[in-house]
């Protein structure tokens, strides 16, 4: 019984770490596209001041 | 030399300052005897050991954070430009320390005074407890100073000087209200040494630390 | 994701971790009076602790480059250092509670280390207060970094030397150091410990780097909308 239990408590902790580590890959990729975005945003802004 | 020099005078221009704007001293000197008072209703003038060694410290950390705060609080915009040019932010914090750590002792000598006529003296071993009060007040000094140069180039001066301040002057505290105990109970200079070393450690590092971190606040 | 180089000790951390976990819930371990099963508590909450005191240094770094350099982004970073120091801290304070709940009876105990837990975490969220009380970015960023120094250096001190000092305390591994004896490192508890200090180690500058990229980002956003 208690076998069983322990193994139940195992599986939920791993779920729930998985989850955290995969909602982290998430943001970061978004990230990165905000990231790439203003880059570009930048890179428009510097041209302007230029002209 | 020449640093010397300057801390001298800065310290008498702090003492002249104050003796000038007494009111600000005198508050600090109002705010420590109602505490003790205040202490002395709620408690009904009965109180065991610990409890007196506790309710000592806790005034004396109250009453100390309200002087320190003052002494970077109330100086205004055009004198801090005046030192600025003046002298060397290392000196300006020196002298900050060391005026704050004679004045804390004054007031804790003050506040010990009044603290036993009002809730009685339990102390043993008074010779060792005066020199706790002396280590510990030197100590505060050199800690608060620094926070109160951070909190007063910030809103909300005087809480965050508590917020900043208390946290930080947590530890020395408890080594300080450890000794205090035991010289409360009676105990020998051995007995005290490492308490008194770890002391004047968090004194000496408050202080050097101090003397490197001030010039980064200072130019303002 | 992308590019599997620049990511890989995410990965590793991950898989540390859930070796970790499983490991730790799993695996046998030595059994010592009071402390019985609980004493698997060390793979979380003492790795989570030593995360914190690593990325707590990290944010002193930090802040002292800003104070040297006087560049923003290092600022910037001393904060997020601090925010997941602050998280660390605070998950270890709840497991360590939870922990002293079997073990002790009680959730809380008068003990110096205990105390220390909890004054780092109060001299942490002064740093956040502080940084909230001044508006001009360059003088928060400075004062905050001159704080962080203080702070650091007090706070290590106060919790690695007092409690040595002190007489007496029930929390674990008193001999010297603070966190481990030698009924801890029996060699069946190392095979999980020392991966539990890389995972958390790793998983505070994963989560150190996110919240750094995203401040970062937020901070450039008000730049250009502020410039526009």
């Amino acid at each position: 019984m208690a076998g069983e239990k322990i193994m139940v408590v195992v599986l939920l902790v791993l779920v729930i770490f998985l989850g955290i580590a995969v909602f982290l890959f998430y943001v970061e990729r978004r990230l990165s596209v905000s990231e790439k975005k203003l880059k570009q945003l930048e890179a428009k802004q510097k041209k302007q001041e230029k002209k | 030399m020449k640093a010397i020099v300057e801390l001298n005078a800065l310290l008498r221009k702090e003492l002249l300052l104050e003796w000038r704007r007494q009111s600000a001293l005198g508050g600090v000197i109002l705010y420590l005897f109602s505490m003790v008072f205040l202490a002395y209703l709620a408690f009904d003038g009965r109180i065991n050991t610990e409890t007196w060694n506790a309710l000592f410290w806790l005034i004396l950390l109250f009453s100390a954070m309200n002087a320190i705060m003052k002494a970077f609080i109330q100086e205004n915009e055009r004198r801090h430009i005046y030192y600025y040019t003046m002298v060397s932010p290392t000196t300006f914090i020196n002298a900050k320390i060391i005026y704050n750590a004679v004045l804390l002792v004054c007031l804790a000598l003050l506040g010990f005074a009044v603290f036993s006529s009002f809730m009685g003296n339990p102390v043993q071993s008074l010779s060792l407890f005066l020199i706790n009060l002396l280590l510990g007040m030197v100590g505060f000094a050199s800690v608060l100073c620094l926070v109160s140069a951070i909190a007063s180039r910030a809103r909300n001066n005087f809480t965050l000087m508590a917020v900043l301040g208390f946290p930080l002057i947590l530890p020395l505290l408890l080594v300080l209200i450890r000794v205090s105990g035991q010289t409360i109970y009676g105990t020998s200079f051995s007995a005290v040494t490492p308490g008194f070393v770890t002391i004047l450690l968090l004194t000496a590092i408050a202080i050097t630390l101090s003397n490197v971190l001030f010039p980064y606040i200072w130019k303002d | 994701m992308q590019n599997f180089r620049n990511n890989w000790w995410k990965i590793a951390g991950i898989l540390l971790l859930v070796w970790v976990i499983a490991g730790g819930l799993l695996f046998d371990v030595p059994q010592l009076p009071v402390l019985h099963e609980t004493i698997r508590n060390i793979y979380y909450h003492v790795g989570m602790w030593f995360g914190m005191i690593f990325i707590l240094f990290a944010g002193l770094v930090f802040s002292i480059r800003y104070l040297l350099w006087n560049d923003p982004a290092d600022d910037v970073k001393a904060y997020a250092a601090v925010l997941v120091g602050l998280l660390f801290g605070a998950l270890g304070l709840l497991t360590g509670m939870i922990w002293a709940k079997f073990t002790w009876g009680s959730f809380w105990v008068n003990d110096p280390k205990l105390n220390g837990a909890v004054v780092g975490v109060l001299t942490y969220l002064a740093y956040v207060v502080l940084r909230g009380s001044v508006d001009d970015r360059d003088k928060k960023a400075r004062l905050a970094a001159v704080y962080n120094v203080f702070a650091f250096v007090l706070f290590f001190i106060f919790i690695m030397i007092i409690p040595r000092l002190a007489s007496a305390s029930i929390h674990p591994g008193l001999d010297g150091n603070p966190a481990l004896s030698t009924g801890d490192l029996a060699p069946e508890m190392r095979k999980v410990f020392f991966p539990a200090i890389a995972g958390w180690f790793i998983m505070a500058y994963w989560l150190f780097t996110v919240l750094y990229r995203t401040m970062r980002i937020n901070l450039k956003i008000e730049e250009i909308t502020e410039n526009s």
